[in-house]
């Protein structure tokens, strides 16, 4: 039973609203709080960004690729390559803010998105769960696929939130664009920070109280489901199974929350972009520590288009950040905005050590932006030179040790050519899921299964 | 749910058989069953069953290939861990027939979305091609015609393109008679303002003198709305899932709880007939909260509730039995299924339901409770007179004067909204240094006002000249700039504006089809194509697109002439570019202007490949466009065949030819009423016929 007096941990740290005092003391008293050494928990968060991370933009600087190896395969064109250790290769300006836990990252470029039928402008479920395009999911986003497995017996399976330049301007509690729980089967994150802590730490009908047992009401839904099969045909059943499910996943987790003592919601202010983004990593900080999950995803500036990576006026000085802008700037822009996650996913392996693994791609194409030859960007996104950023490895089960990954390509990248490469970002999916303990044989839905070789043995321990 | 090792299973029960990650077969019946859909065919898919109907699919073949072909050269001594790594797929080769597939249905012809006698132009799609694997491609149309390339061999196809499988309906399904147009049963999910009206007029009902805004502080959940959707109303799109399932039993507790404080005696506490009481108040409450009586085993149901729970207090024991009739599938979702078990006319009551959540976002009123009751909901004619009183005769406008609010309040607003899409002016962000005065949200508002008068006046006759020609605009103190206004405007004033010419010129649909910086005649042209002639167009393809030289082709056409110069762009943006041209003569945050860059504006433009004299030709500018879109009659059925997916929820199928067919006819014989149209489609067998697949 775990007993965690989040309001005294709080208090103990002076705790602020910009979090930072959840810092080098937060290991030492998580253990204290737990009983027990970081390590042998594990949490995983996967960042979904809209956008680009660029591979390459060797004018700029901001791009991943070291410069080590400019002039060398810079379309990645030939070998497998590895630069390893954590003097091996000049640190990405970009990831500045991870310099400190360099020995925990890897960095792993060309990766390929194979989903069948992949859109170069994989957004959304296209991107995260091998969408065939109708604008449904064609399976469970990575970070459900894991959650249904390690997440059962938690008070909430996953944790998902974000938030885009629509979600901002019209106040929206929840989008709808990245995460899913099945093939067909959308899930929304949430993207409002008082609703979010609301979900975590207090109820909305009795806050910090425990609710009332739900039994008589969920033994009389069994019953109106079971009423309902049949009048349904066989496959429209499927959504009553899903309520069946939930029903029996609702009675768990409250069992679960029953046993934990999280009190009640902090406040955060979450005014701007950079203070919401903020906000959300120090809730799942908290949220970790209290034991309410051990998944959680983040999705940012995710949408139907580049447009909806939100302004970060404060964070760069710049005009609103659209995302598809032909300016040379674009990477630049795109650049400091990353680095701002960097600084939160610090932040957030800061409070809980070893036992957070975070993983951050971008959605928008799955791709960078990625010129031929030295260009600096070019209009379209591909989806056969995707690069990853592991930060984390669970007290050794995953070994990124600070290298950078380079996986082979067969063909140039130019215009009409391009596939390829010998490893799909499914495999690191697959690698991670392993890692937490969701020994996924394969990635993708039933009709949309993506061709992977399985997990990386070069990352997984 | 997922067990370790083991693939998820698909929502709606199991999917095929799960074979071993490196089996063959397993990558090839995935590929059988792929994803080159029809229009109707994608939109076919119900309960994330994929429906490869209409045209046949590549079958392509992985093989396992040496794990020497996967020990590229290292440039690097240090290089650790990176052989051996298993199989490289051939998909390559399978993606490469694929692109060529769609590529040649770019450089074909375009007709509708199916071959018609009429239009004198085969469609693309299925049928023998260019010899490029089984035809498979876009739409449901006839042979590929020639004028395609060769084809390539494996080696030299490229990547499979992004095939863009958010297609138009097919605006050309044929009647037939006696086809079956029943649509499968389905749980249809209520959105977040359904439940919100729902559970509002559930409280007024129970509670005397409620007032209007009872349930304040009501959290409540399905807020999300699928973004990839063309429509929001997609009813395969949204489900139940854990946090709305959490939030739905916060918001049930709330009104249960609410409820039974607020009903006080009424509620049965303290009533010596406890049983009785908790029945009485369970009939009704059941009622209100189904929308139809409820059953003797569900009233039993209920009411067992409370009485089992009475041990933790009456008022708990009532606030259990009430929360547990909220959570039901039926008071969340709409059940449409057919009245005698699985197949035939739903039951009044569902069909009273479906005509009020469609036109009115809420539960059925009084008078369609009453007419489900007794028998006044059994014809056609009965269902239609009841979805024209609900339409009402301000075409569908509940709230003219709602200044306040950003969007359309009612479904017909919302329909034209998402019709034309003109809320993108939101997703599209402008220079403040260059444009200080621009206030998106101040445009969408002028083009909401501008919806809500069209329907008031023209939606029962000259819907579609006003929607495609009006020089009417609401104008206010900041937008009077986006039409390059003088004076004082107020906070928003009705007013004509030369030389607008409906939806698309007004500076809400201009900017939001346009990049920050300048016009997008792509986008522009390609919703034309896809929205108003239901011609679908692939999506980008896989590959390094260079982008386009806008610092040495100042004026966007010039620029964009690269793309009909290379072969390899035409085929797609032949159809899409020179449409966008006629739009030209207004810049990116809708000003009208004469010049570009110094020259001339040149507004001509083009629909290449037209089946329709009428569209036919080079013509000027955005009014003649409008025109000759308001006059076709491909443009009248694609309208229809959109208006179909919005109200039913679903895309038109093999069997709704009759129905779209009756709808098109009611509008045009109307004199271009859209009540009509919507009274047509929402009383025909394709919304109220249900059967089991």
């Amino acid at each position: 039973m775990i007993r965690y007096h989040r309001r005294r941990f709080i208090a103990g740290l002076g705790f602020a609203a910009g979090g930072a005092a959840l810092a080098a003391i937060a290991d030492k008293l998580v253990s204290r709080a737990y009983g027990q050494e970081p390590a042998a928990q594990k949490f995983v968060v996967f960042w979904f960004i809209g956008g680009s991370i660029q591979v390459q933009q060797g004018q700029t600087g901001w791009g991943l690729i070291p410069p080590e190896l400019k002039g060398e395969g810079e379309s990645g064109v030939g070998g497998a390559v590895e630069l390893s250790g954590n003097t091996g290769f000049t640190w990405p300006k970009k990831l500045a803010p991870l310099t400190a836990i360099r020995n925990k990252v890897a960095i792993l470029d060309n990766l390929n998105n194979q989903c069948p039928g992949a859109s170069a402008h994989g957004s959304m479920f296209q991107a995260t769960t091998c969408s065939p395009g109708s604008g449904l999911p064609g399976g469970p986003s990575i970070d459900q696929a894991i959650a249904q497995v390690v997440g059962k017996e938690s008070a909430m399976s996953s944790i998902l939130v974000g938030y885009n330049e629509r979600s901002i301007q019209l106040n929206l509690e929840r989008n709808v664009d990245s995460f899913a729980a099945a093939q067909g089967s959308p899930i929304p994150h949430t993207t409002s920070v008082p609703l979010l802590l609301r979900e975590l730490f207090g109820t909305g009908v009795s806050a910090g109280g425990k609710p009332p047992s739900p039994k008589p009401i969920m033994d009389s839904l069994r019953l109106d489901i079971k009423r309902l099969e049949g009048r349904l045909a066989t496959e429209e059943r499927g959504a009553l199974q899903d309520y069946l499910r939930l029903v029996e996943q609702f009675e768990a987790q409250q069992a679960a929350r029953a046993k934990l003592d999280c009190g009640l919601a902090p406040s955060f202010p979450a005014g701007s972009p950079e203070e919401m983004a903020t906000a959300m990593t120090q809730a799942l900080t908290l949220a970790f520590q209290c034991g309410i999950s051990k998944v959680a995803g983040i999705a940012i500036g995710t949408g139907g288009d580049h447009e909806d990576m939100p302004a970060y006026s404060a964070t760069t000085g710049e005009r609103i950040f659209d995302g598809h802008s032909f300016e040379f700037d674009y990477s630049r822009q795109g650049g400091l905005i990353q680095t701002f996650h960097m600084s939160l996913i610090a932040e957030m392996h800061k409070a809980l050590g070893d036992a957070l693994v975070s993983v951050y791609t971008c959605d928008s194409g799955m791709a960078p932006m990625e010129g031929d030859a030295g260009a600096v960007f070019t209009h379209h996104a591909t989806n056969y030179r995707v690069p990853a950023i592991v930060v984390g490895d669970w007290g050794g089960a995953l070994k990124t040790g600070g290298r950078y990954l380079r996986y082979g390509a067969k063909v140039a990248y130019d215009h009409t050519n391009g596939v390829g490469n010998n490893q799909s970002l499914a495999d690191l999916f697959l690698t991670i899921a392993h890692g937490m303990g969701a020994p996924l044989a394969t990635f993708g839905g039933p009709e949309q299964v993506v061709p992977t070789t399985g997990p990386l043995k070069e990352l997984l321990a | 749910m997922g067990r370790s090792g083991q693939t998820i299973s698909s929502r709606r029960g199991d999917g095929p058989p799960q074979h071993a990650a490196n089996d063959p077969s397993r990558v090839n019946a995935v590929l059988a069953t792929s994803l080159v859909h029809g229009s109707s065919a994608r939109y076919q898919q119900q309960g994330g069953k994929r429906h490869s109907v209409l045209l046949p699919t590549i079958t392509c073949f992985f093989e396992p290939a040496s794990s020497r072909e996967l020990l590229p050269h290292m440039s690097k001594p240090n290089v650790q861990g990176l052989s051996g790594l298993g199989r490289t797929s051939r998909g390559g080769k399978c993606a490469g027939l694929l692109t060529a597939t769609l590529l040649a249905g770019c450089t074909g012809f375009l007709g509708s979305s199916k071959s018609d006698e009429t239009s004198g132009l085969p469609g693309l799609g299925s049928g023998a091609g260019n010899g490029v694997g089984a035809g498979a491609g876009l739409g449901t149309g006839g042979a590929l015609a020639g004028g395609g390339t060769a084809p390539l061999s494996p080696e030299e196809t490229p990547n499979a393109p992004a095939p863009d499988l958010n297609l138009p309906p097919d605006a050309n399904i044929p009647c037939v008679e006696g086809a079956d147009a029943s649509a499968p049963s389905r749980l249809w999910r209520l959105t977040r303002l359904q439940l919100q009206n729902t559970l509002r007029e559930f409280y007024r009902g129970m509670v005397p003198n409620a007032g209007d805004n009872p349930l304040e502080g009501l959290v409540l959940p399905f807020g999300g709305v699928s973004a990839g959707d063309r429509f929001s109303t997609r009813s395969v799109s949204y489900g139940l899932d854990e946090a709305s399932f959490r939030d739905l039993m916060g918001a049930s507790g709330f009104v249960a709880r609410k409820l039974v404080a607020d009903l006080a005696q009424q509620s049965c506490v303290g009533n010596a007939d406890f049983a009785g009481c908790a029945a009485s108040l369970m009939t009704k409450a059941g009622q209100l909260a189904y929308r139809r009586p409820l059953s003797p085993s569900e009233l039993q149901q209920y009411t067992g509730v409370a009485i089992a729970e009475r041990a933790q207090g009456e008022a708990e024991a009532m606030a259990l039995a009430l929360q547990a009739l909220l959570m039901a599938p039926e008071v969340n979702f709409r059940l449409e299924a057919g009245a005698a078990g699985l197949t035939g006319s739903m039951d009044p009551h569902a069909i009273a339901s479906g005509l009020a959540y469609g036109l009115t976002d809420g539960p059925p009123d009084a008078a369609l409770m009453e007419a489900a009751a007794n028998g006044g909901l059994s014809s056609a004619a009965d269902i239609a007179a009841q979805a024209r009183r609900l339409i009402g005769d301000k075409g569908g406008v509940k709230n003219p004067d709602q200044t306040a609010s950003l969007f359309p309040v009612s479904p017909m607003e919302r329909f034209i909204k998402e019709y034309f899409r003109y809320d993108y002016v939101e997703r599209v962000d402008k220079s403040t240094m260059l444009f200080d005065w621009y206030r998106s949200w101040a445009m969408l508002e002028d083009t909401r006002r501008l919806v809500s008068e069209i329907l008031i006046t023209k939606a029962e006759g000259g819907l579609f000249p006003a929607i495609f020609g009006t020089t009417m605009a609401f104008v206010e103190s900041n937008t009077k700039n986006n039409y390059g206004l003088v004076g004082d405007f107020g906070n928003r004033t009705q007013t004509e504006v030369p030389g607008r010419s409906g939806i698309m010129t007004q500076p809400s649909w201009l900017a939001g089809f346009s990049q920050p910086d300048h016009n997008d005649a792509i986008r522009r042209g390609r919703f034309v194509r896809e929205s108003m002639l239901c011609q679908g167009l692939p999506g980008l393809p896989i590959g390094n697109i260079p982008p386009l030289d806008i610092a040495q082709f100042p004026v966007l056409r010039d620029a964009l002439t690269q793309h009909r110069a290379d072969p390899a762009c035409a085929g797609c943006h032949s159809l899409m570019d020179p449409i966008g041209f006629a739009f030209e003569e207004y810049d990116h945050v809708g000003r009208k202007r004469t010049e570009e860059a110094g020259r001339p504006v040149d507004a001509s433009w083009e629909i290449v490949g037209a089946s329709e004299p009428g569209l036919s030709g080079t013509h000027q500018g955005a009014a003649e466009l409008g025109t000759r879109l308001a006059e076709s009659p491909l443009v009248s059925r694609c309208f229809v065949a959109h208006s179909f997916q919005y109200w039913l929820g679903r895309a038109p199928g093999a069997g709704d030819g009759c129905t779209l067919e009756s709808a098109n006819k009611a509008f045009q014989d109307n004199g271009g009423s859209y009540p009509a149209l919507v009274a047509s489609l929402l009383s025909s067998p394709s919304f109220s016929q249900r059967k089991t697949p």
